[in-house]
């Protein structure tokens, strides 16, 4: 079968440097094909994304040499643009490609761009919410929506633009199992219809059995196969045996159902499970005092939380938010983790556990995700909270670095630290020893 | 003072009837030298506030203690207090319906507007993702003032750690803003060259006739208080 993507000697070097992050990659991409790139994070899988799809070098500079063809055409002059005619792109922040402040208008907005006319926009919006499980939130603000809901509403608009080529950033990042569920079947069907599909992924549970080709990135090349996974290990749920540190009683917020009590002892781990949108974020940004609760109570080592602010919470609690470009201020690695109190050792000693030594010198913000990620969790941890709370940080993480991750985790309950978190994956949870309490 | 929006009468009127005469309260604004008029235009865009925007018991007291701090400074240094009033009026006239537009205008709706009007296509562009950089500033520094409460850095007590905590990071992410939106949109199939359909065709209303006759009647008001002055 004629291929319609073709990357031929494909090699990319970032300004500035002369060792290069991709080398030599040979890829071909025939329609009615899912084909799988896997590997450590910032082994350069989104870096072939964006090569594919224009973004390199064209807005981040560099050299690149080799050849990407779409149909036996080159796409090396053509930009981003010119480029999404024939390929739709799911980049990994999928929050830069919303540019509307309603669900219905972002959905419209691509629609709109294709020069789709009015009825058949309302026709086709009305299936493709109704298709991702948007529709009753057609109305809502996007502010309002989840991670989860977010990427599936950014898919839903890429997917209705019906290019032949999708390149997908890591689409199951923050879906739930039933989200997730549904995508696969999207993406299966979108195959047998003919389109070409390049999935860049970690969740190789979900997607390995669905991929027609699979390639490992690391090295900066491309080899046919999966990564090695490292061995799932799975731990018992802990006998909750320390004192109580945190206590919630009917907290209630917004327009979410009734959130679920929580009583969380030292040394313990509890996962917070639920669907997108099902309120396991704002549960955690109402345990650190970033939102205020409409009512009931909440008592953290004792004392009555609801009382202080968010800054005094922060002596014993820490979080790690969802996205970690939010919590990263230093300008190096070293310097983030370093703050006021900590000591040096510690600092390394934190560093060296999560994998981060080699790239103690380089900017925060220069980190793959995933890197990213495991800096955000050392800054935390660095400041040697009670309590720790961790949004989603499995996300864009390899098995080699999410279990660099949950070592230094079940590390920190060993000492007797309380962990409180949200993940759709279900080996951090069972690596844990979790608890699982459903939303 | 929070934008969210509340369903709301000024979110459905038509985009180009709201920029006009936002044009002319700020020409208004300018001109006017009568005290009485202003207070009928204040009091006319305060009620389109409350009624239009979910506005913070908080957000009303910083405002109204600024504007008391600028009226007593202006009337301590001119010895005049109808000039300071008069000042603090038209400091109203100008801020209000720079909060209410955006508030109340869609991202989407103010596109339409400018291509309805054959606005060049990157025109729209950059007044498109001016529109949509501003809530996204002040989301992202949101973001970091949380981040920085999360590791006990209260910045509202601690002005010093401003530029560290909060202006550096602010930058980085507007500076890197600028890159990832013009790739997203790139991704998204926006062309300004390419002719673009729209979901809601701008259409001239009911309720922006009697937008526009209310206006009319607010001006006329509003220049007859200047003339008899």
């Amino acid at each position: 079968m004629d291929s319609l993507i073709a990357v031929r000697g494909l090699g990319f070097a970032p300004p500035g440097k002369d060792r290069q992050i991709l080398h030599n990659v040979q890829l071909t991409l025939a329609p009615g094909e899912i084909v799988l790139v896997a590997g450590p994070t910032g082994s350069g899988k989104s870096t072939l994304i964006n090569a594919v799809a224009g973004v390199i070098p064209a807005h981040t500079g560099g050299c690149l040499e080799g050849e990407v063809s779409f149909a036996g055409r080159s796409l090396l002059p053509l930009s981003v643009r010119e480029r999404a005619r024939h390929i739709g792109t799911v980049l990994q922040n999928v929050e830069v490609q919303i540019f509307t402040d309603r669900v219905r208008e972002e959905v419209a907005f691509g629609l709109e761009n294709l020069n789709v006319s009015p009825e058949r926009i309302a026709a086709q919006m009305g299936e493709l919410l109704a298709e991702f499980g948007l529709q009753s939130q057609r109305d809502w603000p996007i502010a309002r929506l989840s991670a989860g809901q977010k990427q599936r509403l950014v898919l839903a608009c890429v997917l209705a633009m019906d290019q032949p080529v999708l390149l997908l950033d890591e689409p199951f990042a923050y879906l739930d199992r039933a989200g997730a569920q549904l995508l696969l079947e999207l993406l299966v069907r979108r195959a047998h219809g003919g389109q070409a599909i390049l999935l860049v992924e970690h969740r190789l549970d979900l997607v390995a059995a669905v991929a027609h080709r699979s390639y490992c990135c690391a090295e900066g090349t491309l080899r046919p196969g999966l990564p090695q996974g490292v061995e799932a290990t799975t731990a018992p749920v802990r006998p909750a045996a320390g004192p109580v540190v945190l206590e919630s009683r009917i907290l209630a917020y917004g327009g979410y159902p009734p959130l679920p009590d929580l009583t969380v002892r030292a040394g313990e781990t509890v996962l917070l499970k639920g669907d997108n949108g099902c309120g396991k974020t704002t549960l955690l940004k109402l345990l650190c005092g970033l939102l205020r609760p409409a009512g009931g109570s909440l008592t953290i080592l004792g004392k009555d939380a609801l009382k202080q602010s968010v800054a005094e919470r922060s002596r014993t609690l820490g979080f790690v938010l969802q996205n970690p470009n939010h919590q990263l201020f230093a300008d190096s690695v070293a310097g983030e983790v370093a703050q006021p109190g900590v000591a040096p050792e510690f600092a390394e000693q934190l560093l060296e556990q999560l994998n981060l030594l080699p790239e103690r010198e380089q900017h925060p913000q220069s980190l793959s995700q995933g890197q990213k990620r495991r800096l955000a969790l050392a800054a935390v941890l660095a400041r040697r909270p009670r309590i720790c709370l961790l949004d989603e940080i499995t996300v864009g993480q390899d098995p080699r670095s999410l279990s660099l991750m949950l070592d230094a985790l079940e590390a920190f309950t060993g000492k007797g630290g309380a962990l409180i978190l949200t993940s759709h994956d279900p080996q951090a949870a069972s690596r844990l020893g979790a608890r699982v309490v459903a939303l | 003072m929070s934008l969210a929006k509340l369903p709301q009468f000024l979110g459905s009127v038509n985009p180009l009837l709201k920029i006009a005469l936002s044009i002319a309260l700020t020409a208004c604004a300018f001109a006017l030298k009568s005290v009485w008029a202003n207070v009928l235009l204040v009091g006319v865009l305060l009620v389109l506030t409350f009624v239009s925007v979910r506005v913070e018991a908080k957000s009303v007291v910083g405002v109204g203690a600024f504007l008391l701090i600028f009226t007593a400074l202006t009337g301590t240094l001119s010895g005049d207090w109808g000039y300071a009033g008069l000042g603090a009026a038209r400091l109203l006239v100008l801020i209000l319906p720079a909060l209410l537009l955006p508030a109340t205008t869609a991202p989407g709706d103010l596109v339409r507007a400018f291509q309805a009007v054959r606005l060049p296509p990157f025109l729209v562009l950059s007044l498109m993702l001016t529109w949509r950089f501003l809530p996204v500033i002040q989301q992202e520094a949101q973001r970091i003032i949380e981040a920085n409460l999360l590791r006990g850095v209260d910045l509202a007590r601690r002005p010093g750690l401003w530029f560290s905590g909060l202006f550096t990071p602010l930058i980085f992410r507007i500076v890197s803003y600028a890159d990832d939106v013009t790739v997203g949109l790139e991704t998204r199939g926006y062309d300004p060259e390419s002719p673009r359909s729209t979901s809601q065709p701008l259409r001239w209303r009911p309720g922006d006739t009697l937008f526009a006759l209310g206006a009319a009647a607010l001006l006329i008001a509003v220049g007859g208080l200047e003339w008899t002055a």
